[in-house]
């Protein structure tokens, strides 16, 4: 245990004596925020372009108005501020929200927001200005004196026929019509309403109760924390994970690789079993992966902290976090030295080693039936084999689908996989890292394995 | 007996490197390891390191040493050397010491006492690239002693040494002989095995051709090898002349003329011979002989 200590030690000492090792631990989440400043300040400048255009334009904000049919009234409308505020209540959600069934308070907030961006739209008030007939108002459009003129139907109140001509296909979504239907809302309903039957009359099924005489008891009603859980846990395990095992992993097989050709390999092998070697490796890559992942955290503390809070996370859901990512970086890592060590060279190592990402990468390709269907064969298959179990852990828990003892299961075979593979892995590194010359090809390898001691 | 060898062996799929060899090192003795290139030198080296697994056969080192930390009681110099060369000295020595199980005072007092010992000592702060070839391999030698292991594996040790820090070394290795220190010498220098190993193991095409105390093996093979001094022998059927300088003969008897047979031919010479002795053959003539032998027995 002593060696194992030893060479464990001496991998993390060395590693985080490498300047490398800090350019790629503060320069990624460096990078990462130097991104969002970079792509905010774009969008800043993008939208100031815009307000630039829009304020620079040639066309004044003023909206011409003819009105045959008598119903607006301009002093009202160029004073928006003053209309009773229309309840868009009743105004139904796009379908894709409606299809992950969200609760009342949650459609609230969006109908909300979406009533918020609609009235964004038109980011300066406009003025009302009457005309008389359409070629006036043609005339004054074409000597740019107005952005554009609404036509409202004599008939307006039977056909509610209305028309909004625009001086180009530029001013099409640049003219907000928020301000006219609010006012022509308010004024039809005036002419024949109460006033206060106007909610009925926008809401008419607001009172409506919903009785389901049949539920269904296998799926209950989605979440909207627990898709985005399942979303982000994933992302962000497998974001943490390769932006780890990439960055250490490298370094350690450069080293690996370094022993390999000047041999050093053979002296440390005449100290220590290489049983012992691959475990004090794989352990100092672990000590080296939870120290990027501590500073990392510390630099992202606070926004990790938000995302916390709103996703609800709980301690366990955390401790679940690290343990897998714990375990499934150990897993890696010591696949990627074992094979690893059979490249002449760090290209080499690399190819070997690379082929173990992609099987942990595998889960992602099922990340929506696994969301859809967590407790389907597949989605508990991929829970217990090592390779796949983390990320699909991490999945199942992000949208609470899965039981403590699946958890502990996982985690168990995970941990004893990885023992496993420590000993396999030791069979194939001491191979491996004495084995001179061209590297084999997969049957001379099973072949020199089956010769193995 | 510090190690046993019996009845070892080791296949890499069809290579056949180690076939049923068995031999013992003596504590406080010094074996000297011979063999061509490719004679299964380093795959033995390593089986007994505990780097290969035999697939036959046993290693059983003297009770004392035997058990789990088998690795911290053998130092080990490798042929094809190897160091942390962007690493200081002090600090690759002292890793080497305490992965062969000491604690980091003993390691220090060792280190410290090897690198005074093979005048390193000012080097102690410097990065392994910079320094010279030689000085390189006396870092190697240093790391192979650093835990003061009853049993020495080392191969080529005077590879890159030049005559005074060759010279060095063998001083060292016999104080570690003296000291109780087992050794396993490999090298192709020859002189340099005659004046220190005690014992010779010869190995070709992983067969043990030869297993003995060094000066009995020149003897065994010098005993029909005589050097007469005087007049130049005649030719004769019973020994082959095979030179002939300053009055000085080197002939070896052929089957069939004993030493006897010799005298009683010296003696009914016309000029008497002005003395006769057994002429000892270089072991690398030996280690010629034998290894040819063996290829034309394998043909």
């Amino acid at each position: 245990m002593n060696k194992i200590k030893t060479v464990m030690i001496r991998e993390f000492l060395v590693q985080i004596k490498k300047w490398g090792f800090w350019l790629g631990t503060l320069g990624l989440p460096l990078f990462i925020v130097i991104s969002m400043v970079f792509t905010a300040w774009l969008g800043m400048l993008a939208e100031g372009s815009k307000t630039k255009r829009e304020n620079e334009a040639e066309l004044p904000r003023i909206i011409g108005m003819i009105d045959p049919s008598g119903l607006t009234d301009l002093d009202q409308l160029n004073h928006p501020e003053e209309e009773p505020e229309i309840d868009l209540a009743g105004i139904p959600l796009p379908d894709v929200w409606n299809e992950i069934n969200l609760p009342e308070s949650s459609k609230h907030l969006i109908q909300s927001w979406l009533r918020k961006t609609d009235r964004a739209n038109k980011t300066l008030p406009y003025t009302y200005r009457a005309f008389s007939d359409k070629s006036q108002a043609m005339t004054a459009l074409e000597a740019k004196e107005i952005k554009a003129f609404f036509v409202i139907d004599p008939e307006f109140k039977q056909n509610f026929e209305c028309e909004l001509v625009l001086y180009n296909e530029e001013d099409q979504n640049r003219v907000s019509t928020y301000d006219l239907r609010k006012h022509l809302q308010n004024r039809i309903l005036g002419a024949y309403f109460d006033p206060q039957q106007h909610e009925n009359i926008l809401n008419p099924t607001k009172n409506l109760h919903k009785t389901i005489a049949f539920p269904k008891k296998e799926k209950e009603p989605k979440d909207v924390k627990k898709i985005i859980n399942s979303y982000v846990l994933p992302i962000a395990y497998l974001m943490t994970m390769m932006m780890a095992i990439i960055s250490s992993t490298d370094r350690l097989l450069r080293g690996m690789v370094e022993e390999k050709q000047n041999r050093v390999i053979e002296i440390l092998l005449s100290s220590v079993s290489s049983n012992q070697l691959m475990a004090g490796k794989v352990l100092g890559l672990g000590l080296i992966g939870l120290t990027q992942l501590a500073i990392w955290l510390m630099f992202l503390l606070i926004p990790i902290l938000l995302v916390v809070t709103f996703l609800d996370w709980s301690v366990w859901t955390l401790i679940v976090f690290l343990s897998f990512f714990l375990g499934g970086y150990l897993l890696l890592a010591t696949c990627m030295l074992a094979f690893g060590s059979l490249g002449r060279d760090i290209q080499e190592a690399a190819q070997w080693s690379m082929v173990w990402i992609f099987l942990t990468l595998a889960p992602m390709f099922f990340l929506t039936f696994i969301i859809e269907n967590p407790h389907s064969t597949l989605s508990q298959v991929l829970t217990y084999i090592p390779f796949t179990s983390s990320l699909t852990v991490i999945m199942r828990l992000g949208m609470g689908e899965i039981a403590l003892w699946e958890v502990g299961l996982s985690w168990v075979i995970l941990l004893t996989t990885v023992w496993l593979f420590i000993k396999f892995g030791a069979k194939l590194f001491r191979m491996g890292i004495l084995m001179t010359g061209k590297a084999p090809n997969p049957l001379e390898l099973i072949r020199m394995f089956r010769h193995a001691d | 007996m510090i190690l046993k060898v019996q009845n070892l062996y080791k296949s890499f799929g069809p290579v056949k490197a180690v076939q049923g060899i068995s031999f013992d090192v003596q504590r406080g003795g010094i074996v000297g390891l011979l063999g061509p290139n490719g004679a299964g030198k380093t795959t033995l080296i390593r089986l007994i390191m505990d780097i290969y697994m035999p697939d036959g056969g046993e290693i059983v080192l003297s009770e004392e040493l035997a058990g789990k930390n088998r690795k911290n009681h053998i130092g080990y110099l490798p042929e094809e050397r190897g160091l942390y060369t962007k690493e200081k000295v002090y600090d690759t020595l002292m890793y080497f010491g305490v992965l062969k199980g000491l604690s980091r005072d003993q390691a220090k007092e060792n280190v410290n006492h090897f690198l005074t010992r093979l005048d390193m000592d000012q080097y102690r702060k410097t990065k392994l690239l910079k320094l010279s070839k030689g000085n390189q391999q006396k870092i190697q030698l240093i790391s192979a002693l650093v835990s003061k292991p009853p049993l020495l594996i080392l191969d080529e040790p005077f590879s890159g040494l030049d005559p005074i820090n060759t010279r060095m070394v063998i001083a060292v290795l016999h104080e570690l002989k003296q000291q109780g220190i087992s050794i396993m010498l490999s090298t192709h220098q020859m002189d340099r095995v005659e004046d220190l190993c005690d014992n010779i193991l010869l190995v070709n095409k992983g067969h043990l051709l030869l297993n003995g105390p060094t000066q009995d093996v020149i003897q065994r093979f010098s005993g029909q090898y005589w050097q007469i001094s005087g007049p130049q022998l005649p030719e004769h059927p019973g020994y082959t002349i095979a030179e002939y300088q300053n009055g000085l003969s080197k002939i070896h008897l052929n089957a069939g003329f004993s030493q006897a047979d010799l005298l009683r031919f010296l003696a009914e010479l016309p000029e008497p011979i002005a003395s006769l002795s057994p002429f000892k053959r270089p072991l690398s003539d030996i280690f010629i002989q034998v290894v040819e032998e063996a290829g034309h027995e394998q043909n």
